[in-house]
């Protein structure tokens, strides 16, 4: 017997046990109008995420010691990798992913039950059930489909180690963003679901949504830039974003996350869009289902899902499961779900956050279209047929680039109505400074026709968003403060609004990167001998030769280096790049690349070396990748503005009532 | 109702989406055509008797002694369908990482033959499971 692996497959069945509890008693609770049967389902709920912190500790404590008796253990890890490597080799597979997901789930439904719960006595016990019932079909698959806990009979002396292409420290973080972000949508998700069921379809489940949507959708962002930017980093082909299907699932729930926290500020402000904003949630969960169930199941083929399995249609199952009562608490409650206005003109702030609400849906339905177009295809003209990234480019490149300049119409326009007088006046400004860019990026030579709108809308977003700064600023002054303290003011005074504003400017100045990384990135496929020098970028760059390193720790035998000197053009030294190749003794036939990159505000360098012959004759794959070091600064302005938009909704929930707690199980 | 629901403001918004959901649907439809490839295993593409002037996307394995390399990159090499199917695969661009015999390649290209593909892209399979390598080959050379 494996004392840890017993701990930890009994840790993960006692969790399933209070994670029942929890909806049972719950509903219990409700039924019998019994408050502290629901007080003891809350516990339950933090006692299920004791229990799945118990189970991921005892796996790292497997991985840490070695205990190759594990089979997960030893199938993602080896004696010589790295103590923090092995972090990554947590979840690097399916069982340890799954595992992930639940224990992050249980932490941010434990922390919700903390939190929240005692906040919202309308509906308490409704989304106690419904936390209890979440974990206990993520712990169900984790139980009987995907242990991670399973003893092999035969212990091996070493294990295999991590996947070659996860040795990397963007591993360390990327993933564990990705799979929170997917996870803490379900909380939204949790708290549309409490209001349908519980029939408080007023503003109530808003207040209590607001810092887990911001949370969520923040989450889902790092997860995302961080893959674009491991996958720049690591893959060797140049770019950041390939609309591979996995891909695809992550970004998926982004989509109508967005949306949702713009839509959310319609019905707080206009009791507006009440039943879409439902949907949004729902759509926003079920799509991270969805992506668990695709990178599992084998549906569509993808660069990096995991191995088929039966999970996969476990949750296909609980995807159509959830949407069906989902879509039927909606139908059913759709009378109540009625505007308490009208919108009073186009020309204002709500109309446009339709229109944002209908891009992001349309680039949702895009991207899931082509995602499946396969399953589809086969279904209707018996033919798997996929589309690739051409057709997403065609596509959601002109949604985007409409978005962005929606952005810009958003942020001036003001809300109800305004009149043609103060349109021209507020337009001005962003307009004028459009037009401007769109000429001079013409004059320049730039003839990509959705290039320059994009660009000329991200102009047009940060003219608007900087006019809102200084008029808050200039109005602050007049008040008598000081210009320095001006932006402190600003935020202190409406924190959410104006890190709205720095969200917006970080995508503007992501969009800039984008273009000019995609329109105006250069290649070259040079074959040299060491000692001769090539051109790319306007740099010269000589190769020097091959060298190689071995005994290197992560299961990495040799690595093969290339060793490049760039130039300036008045032949000073710009940078040393070594691109190379790593072999892992237990994948000796696969080999993976090491990027080599030379950042500059202008243009990235970006070497990655093919092959080499006898002779020391070595292919390189050069890029120059214009801007791209804007596109990190655009999503940290973007993860700051985030982080301050969040802040204050912290603690700013309803307060606790037990009196309206009783009450409410009373009319239950 | 129907008019109720539908006043002039409520109209316009109504009618500019629709315009702009018939014109992403023709954008989709025209993207969409342009760049469909035909996803198949080596077995269904031995199978077509249509295959030449589209675009193929085939997925199987490496088999270990079929690489043939020029530094260090492979030109062709014979892929192997779950059914036995084999078909070649000819091959002139960067060395995925990971490619190597056993590991599961999605191959793009054109039809060069009744089993034989020629590739613009070949693409690796992040698997959860791992397979038997074939016996490790020398290091590269050296230069230095």
């Amino acid at each position: 017997m494996n004392p840890g692996a017993t701990v930890g497959a009994a840790s993960i069945l006692t969790a399933l046990a209070t994670a029942l509890f929890a909806c049972g008693a719950a509903c219990l609770g409700l039924w019998l109008h019994q408050p502290r049967l629901v007080a003891a389902a809350r516990r339950a709920l933090m006692a299920t995420a004791l229990f799945t912190t118990a189970a991921a500790v005892t796996l790292g404590v497997g991985l840490l010691r070695d205990d190759f008796s594990m089979a997960y253990v030893a199938s993602v890890s080896s004696r010589e990798m790295q103590t923090v490597m092995k972090w990554a080799s947590f979840y690097s597979k399916q069982p340890g992913s799954l595992l992930f997901w639940t224990w992050s789930m249980s932490l941010f439904m434990a922390l919700f039950a903390w939190r929240t719960l005692p906040r919202i006595p309308w509906g308490s016990a409704q989304a106690t059930a419904l936390c209890g019932a979440s974990l206990a079909v993520f712990l169900t698959a984790l139980a009987f489909f995907a242990s991670p806990f399973h003893v092999s009979e035969v212990t091996p002396p070493d294990g295999v180690g991590l996947n070659p292409l996860l040795v990397d420290r963007g591993m360390l973080v990327h993933p564990p963003f990705l799979l929170s972000g997917l996870v803490s949508t379900s909380i939204p998700f949790v708290l549309g679901m409490t209001a349908l069921w519980s029939g408080r379809l007023d503003g109530a489940w808003l207040r209590s949504v607001r810092t887990w949507a911001l949370a969520s959708w923040l989450i889902l962002s790092v997860g995302n830039f961080l893959g674009g930017w491991w996958a720049y980093t690591v893959l060797g082909w140049g770019g950041y974003w390939g609309w591979d299907p996995v891909e695809n699932s992550a970004v998926l729930p982004l989509f109508p996350m967005t949306a949702f926290v713009h839509s959310m500020m319609v019905q707080e402000r206009r009791g507006m869009l009440k039943l879409w904003n439902l949907a949004l949630v729902v759509a926003a969960w079920g799509l991270a289902v969805f992506g668990t169930f695709n990178v599992r199941s084998g549906l569509v083929d993808s660069v990096h899902s995991f191995a088929q399995s039966n999970v996969g249609a476990y949750f296909l199952v609980v995807l159509a499961v959830t949407l069906v009562l989902a879509l039927g608490l909606m139908a059913w409650r759709a009378p109540f779900l009625r505007a308490e206005h009208d919108f009073e003109s186009l020309a204002s702030r709500e109309s446009s956050m339709i229109v944002n609400n209908y891009l992001f849906t349309a680039l949702t339905l895009v991207v899931l279209g082509g995602t499946l177009f396969p399953v589809f295809s086969e279904l209707f003209v018996d033919s798997k047929i996929t589309v690739g990234p051409p057709f997403y480019n065609r596509v959601a490149g002109p949604l985007l680039a409409l978005t962005i300049a929606l952005i810009a119409v958003g942020t001036v326009l003001p809300w109800r109505r305004a009149s043609n007088a103060t349109i021209a006046r507020r337009f001005a400004a962003p307009l004028g400074g459009a037009l401007l860019a769109a000429v001079m990026l013409f004059a320049l030579g730039l003839r990509h026709a959705w290039g320059l709108v994009t660009v000329a809308s991200a102009v047009a977003v940060v003219v608007a968003t900087l006019r809102e700064y200084a008029l808050g600023a200039r109005g602050a002054h007049a008040a008598g403060l000081a210009w320095v303290s001006t932006a402190s003011w600003l935020f202190a005074r409406d924190q959410r609004r104006y890190g709205g504003y720095l969200v917006h400017l970080g995508v503007a100045v992501m969009a800039v990167a984008v273009v000019g990384s995609s329109v105006y990135q250069q290649q070259e496929r040079v074959s040299v001998e060491p000692g001769e020098t090539f051109e790319a970028g306007g740099r010269t760059i000589s190769y020097e030769g091959l060298f190689q390193r071995e005994g290197h720790e992560n299961g990495i035998e040799t690595e093969v280096f290339a060793r490049l000197v760039v130039e300036r053009h008045d032949g000073s030294v710009e940078a040393v790049l070594e691109p190379g190749r790593r072999r892992f003794a237990n994948f000796p036939e696969q080999p993976t690349a090491v990027v080599a990159l030379h950042t500059t505000p202008a243009d990235d360098l970006y070497v990655f070396v093919q092959g080499w012959d006898e002779s020391g004759r070595a292919d390189f794959h050069v890029f120059v990748n214009p801007l791209i070091v804007w596109l990190w600064i655009g999503g940290a302005i973007y993860v700051v503005g985030g982080i301050f938009a969040w802040m204050p909704l912290v603690g700013a929930a309803p307060q606790r009532t037990a009196a309206a707690e009783r009450g409410a199980l009373a009319q239950a | 109702m129907i008019g109720r629901m539908l006043t002039s403001r409520r109209a316009k918004l109504v009618g500019v989406l629709v315009v702009a959901t018939l014109a992403i649907t023709g954008l989709a439809v025209s993207a969409a055509g342009d760049s469909m490839s035909y996803y198949a295993t080596p077995e269904e593409f031995a199978k077509q008797t249509d295959r030449e002037g589209a675009s193929w996307r085939v997925g199987g394995r490496v088999l270990g002694d079929t690489v043939v390399e020029e530094r260090g990159r492979p030109t062709l090499f014979t892929i192997q369908g779950d059914h036995g199917e084999r078909m070649d695969i000819v091959y002139s661009g960067v060395k995925p990482d990971l490619f190597g015999p056993g590991a599961f390649v999605v191959i793009e290209g054109k039809a060069d033959g009744p089993n034989r593909l020629k590739a613009s892209s070949v693409i690796i399979k992040h698997e959860n499971a791992f397979y038997d390598a074939s016996p490790t080959g020398t290091p590269p050379a050296i230069g230095r």
